[in-house]
């Protein structure tokens, strides 16, 4: 019989970048590495865990700007697209790395890596992630969770519940559309908390939602179990605390496993080491060199000298890591099993990512892992946030802290010098939308188009994704220029409908470039 | 590439990664600088620093002005005024427990307050104090409750927890020995000593009993990147607000 549970929780999201009025588009290409690196890793992951009967349980959260562009026509024929030339280029490479052997072995693990994945993505999903996610749901293995609208970070938007609550709505709205039931979790994004959040999470039917450890050991009351147990809100809603063990196993620049010298070195790409004219056709239209997502060098040291990867060796210390992982997991959870009254659970969230992006072999670790839980070892089993609730009859009720899982713990990643000069002007546009959806109770027609589309320019400005590149100076000029165009229309769109001049045709060109959301309702503005 | 200390942003930021610097060709967009309305709102930042930008239309500057003049007052400073209103609905009866001011330079639009105390609730006025020492008011922000940091006082009558069952999960939590003293002295220097990534890992200071050591440290490096920040964007008025603080700062300290 187990003696405690582990929850994995990987949190999946990209901010809406979306440009049809360009033909190539830079910063479309986070999105595109997501996909290649990341989600189809992963869902090949789960695929095969399914087909071979594993007795598994994951998590993942879908933010619903992701869900908008994975299910959008444009950008699925844009990636397919780059995919092929990026199989064109490995079938290049094969041919070019010939004289030198441990290159050429890479150039054909490229290659078989993007037929596989071309074949993941267009043949059996026929161009919609989403149909996986789908599939996963309702195979009972998988918890699938959302996550705010935009992924505003909500605690600096709280002296506004409508605009929390929007945030919500929003994204309870597309992920029933999606999935066909109601979201049991939300990934609070940044897990941004305040206390009281909760009740408008109640309203929208979530059942539980994730914190960084201090938003539960700074609980009031005094919570009983660290966070190896889940608690429930004064209004039902239930919360789980990170485990900080299993998380600095990853995360920490000293201990993490991601660091180690066998492993792909992120910031080495062709996209650079090649001959321009070579590369060119595969970078942004404008030719900046760039990532292309081809990397033959490893970690190798704290130095710029860079070794060339090896697979083998890669994978045998991710399998390595694995078993430590799960060694320290059992340990940890045999001790901490005999402190309490029930079985601990630990909760392991992570960016998803992190892994097959930032950690090339992340997804073999967490295949391992899974693996190596499910069969070799009995002292605990991996579960889900709602399927552990449903163990015990009784939780404690406490009221978590104001807290998130950024740089120092609170909100300063999101408001500090690089930032703060947002607030003024996304405050503004929550007083000003709830003016007019207060003026316009009943609206139909071009006003009803015009304010929910209102409602869209206002939650894609809240992003925190573009605080906090600002704040870390990735791409700043893009994320404060997407800022700036969103308060702009939003201005622009707000003189109209105050003054009943509505330009439709303007709107609907708007609306064309930001195309999600379809099901907004401005409504959820009023507040009178 | 040097693995910096605070990984876990840079792989967040990696995933928008593509390339070193890059700068699009786009409009180019004036935002208003401000929306005719008088108002101060305060946010929190962390247990101890709290946020407040804030407009005032010429209109009410100008009709405050005549009303000091017309009770025949002169004018000597603009400030924020910060109240303590813990446990006081400040709306209704307009009492705190206490305040206290910061004098505003003229190009200011916002403030980073130092207000020292985790779990205490805040309200911030913006106001003109006239040299016979009246205060006149020019609006008034929300209140805002600054975290807790820290173990609850507060115990649950079903769930009676003592503190020393507390710390031990909070340690469990963290993976360290509660009774190791080496090991919780190495992890506390290590948590001083570099920037952390997990920074609920910050209760340990509090259990150490050197909260006043550690809320030095707080200050003077939360301080210096708050400076750092201004100064890259090089705004001058923003270097004198922040000397300001800095003064302030200093004062509090040596009360």
């Amino acid at each position: 019989m187990e003696k405690g549970y582990l929850a994995f929780v990987l949190h999946a999201h990209f901010p809406f970048v979306r440009h049809p009025e360009h033909e190539s588009f830079l910063e479309e290409n986070w999105f595109y590495e997501g996909i290649t690196e990341t989600y189809i890793p992963l869902i090949k992951m789960i695929d095969k865990l399914l087909e071979d009967g594993v007795d598994f349980r994951f998590t993942i959260s879908l933010s619903p700007t992701l869900m908008a562009m994975l299910e959008d026509d444009l950008l699925n024929k844009r990636y397919t697209k780059k995919l092929e030339s990026l199989l064109e280029l490995s079938y290049k490479e094969i041919e070019r790395t010939k004289p030198y052997p441990q290159i050429n072995k890479l150039a054909h693990m490229y290659n078989n890596l993007f037929r596989e994945a071309l074949y993941i993505y267009r043949d059996k999903y026929g161009s919609r992630l989403l149909n996986a996610f789908k599939k996963f749901d309702s195979s009972g293995k998988v918890e699938i969770m959302v996550c705010a609208g935009t992924h505003g970070f909500l605690p600096l938007m709280s002296q506004y519940p409508q605009a929390v609550r929007s945030q919500v709505k929003i994204a309870v709205d597309t992920y029933k559309r999606i999935f066909g039931h109601t979201p049991r979790g939300i990934w609070l994004p940044e897990c941004g908390h305040y206390p009281g959040v909760d009740s408008i999470l109640k309203d929208f039917g979530i059942k539980f939602f994730i914190l960084d450890s201090h938003g539960i050991l700074f609980a009031e009351p005094r919570p009983s179990f660290g966070v190896y147990s889940p608690y429930f809100c004064e209004s039902g809603v239930a919360v789980f605390g990170r485990d900080s063990e299993s998380s600095k196993a990853v995360w920490s620049a000293e201990e993490g496993y991601p660091g180690d010298f066998n492993y792909r070195e992120f910031y080495r790409d062709i996209g650079y080491d090649l001959d321009h004219d070579y590369v060119k056709p595969y970078l942004n239209g404008d030719g900046t060199r760039m990532n292309i997502g081809i990397k033959y060098h490893r970690i190798t040291g704290k130095t710029d000298y860079k070794d060339i990867y090896n697979p083998d060796a890669a994978r045998d210390t991710a399998s390595y890591h694995a078993g430590n992982f799960v060694f320290n997991r059992e340990k940890q959870i045999e001790y901490i099993a005999g402190k309490m009254d029930r079985k601990p659970i630990i909760i392991a969230p992570y960016d998803a990512e992190l892994y097959g992006h930032w950690w090339f072999e992340g997804i073999d670790w967490l295949n391992f892992v899974i693996r190596k839980v499910s069969y070799d070892q009995k002292v605990f089993k991996l579960t889900t946030p709602v399927e552990y609730l449903k163990k015990y009859d009784r939780y404690q009720v406490i009221t978590p802290s104001y807290s998130s899982w950024g740089y120092k713990g609170y909100s300063e990643v999101w408001l500090n010098g690089a930032n703060d000069w947002i607030y003024p002007h996304l405050h503004m546009m929550v007083e000003r939308m709830s003016e007019l959806a207060n003026n316009f109770p009943n609206a139909n027609g071009n006003l009803e188009m015009a304010l929910n589309h209102l409602a869209r320019e206002l939650l894609l400005a809240q992003a925190s994704d573009w605080s906090f590149m600002m704040k870390t100076n990735t791409f700043s000029y893009y994320a404060s220029q997407r800022v700036k165009d969103h308060i702009d229309r939003f201005n622009k769109l707000y003189d109209m409908i105050k003054y009943n001049r509505i330009d439709a045709a303007w709107i609907n060109k708007r609306r064309f470039q930001y195309n999600l959301f379809q099901d907004v309702d401005y409504k959820v503005y009023i507040n009178k | 590439m040097a693995v910096p200390d605070n990984l876990k942003t840079e792989i967040e930021a990696s995933k928008f990664y593509l390339h070193p610097e890059h700068e699009h060709i786009s409009r180019k967009i004036n935002l208003p600088t401000g929306y005719g309305k008088d108002r101060i709102v305060a946010m929190i930042r962390d247990p101890w620093w709290i946020f407040t930008y804030w407009e005032i239309t010429p209109q009410t500057e100008q009709e405050t002005f005549n009303k000091i003049a017309n009770n025949g007052e002169q004018f000597d400073r603009s400030v924020l005024r910060v109240h303590d209103i813990t446990y006081i609905d400040y709306f209704k009866t307009f009492k705190s427990h206490s305040y206290f001011d910061i004098t505003l330079k003229d190009l200011a639009k916002t403030w980073y307050i130092d207000v020292n105390y985790p779990n205490r609730s805040w309200c911030v006025e913006i106001g003109m104090v006239t040299k016979q020492g009246n205060f006149y008011l020019l609006a008034r922000s929300n209140a805002v409750q600054t975290p807790r940091f820290g173990m609850s006082d507060v115990l649950d009558a079903k769930w009676l927890i003592s503190s020393e069952k507390y710390w031990e999960f909070a340690c469990l939590s963290y993976g360290l020995n509660m009774y190791d003293e080496e090991d919780l002295e190495e992890f506390f220097t290590r948590q001083l000593n570099k920037s952390m990534s997990s920074p609920g890992m910050e209760i340990f200071k509090i259990r150490k009993k050197r909260k006043r050591f550690v809320t030095a440290w707080n200050r003077s490096e939360l301080m210096e990147e708050f400076l750092k920040n201004r100064l890259k964007k090089g705004l001058f008025s923003a270097l004198i607000s922040g000397l300001a603080s800095l003064t302030f700062i200093r004062k509090t300290k040596s009360k």
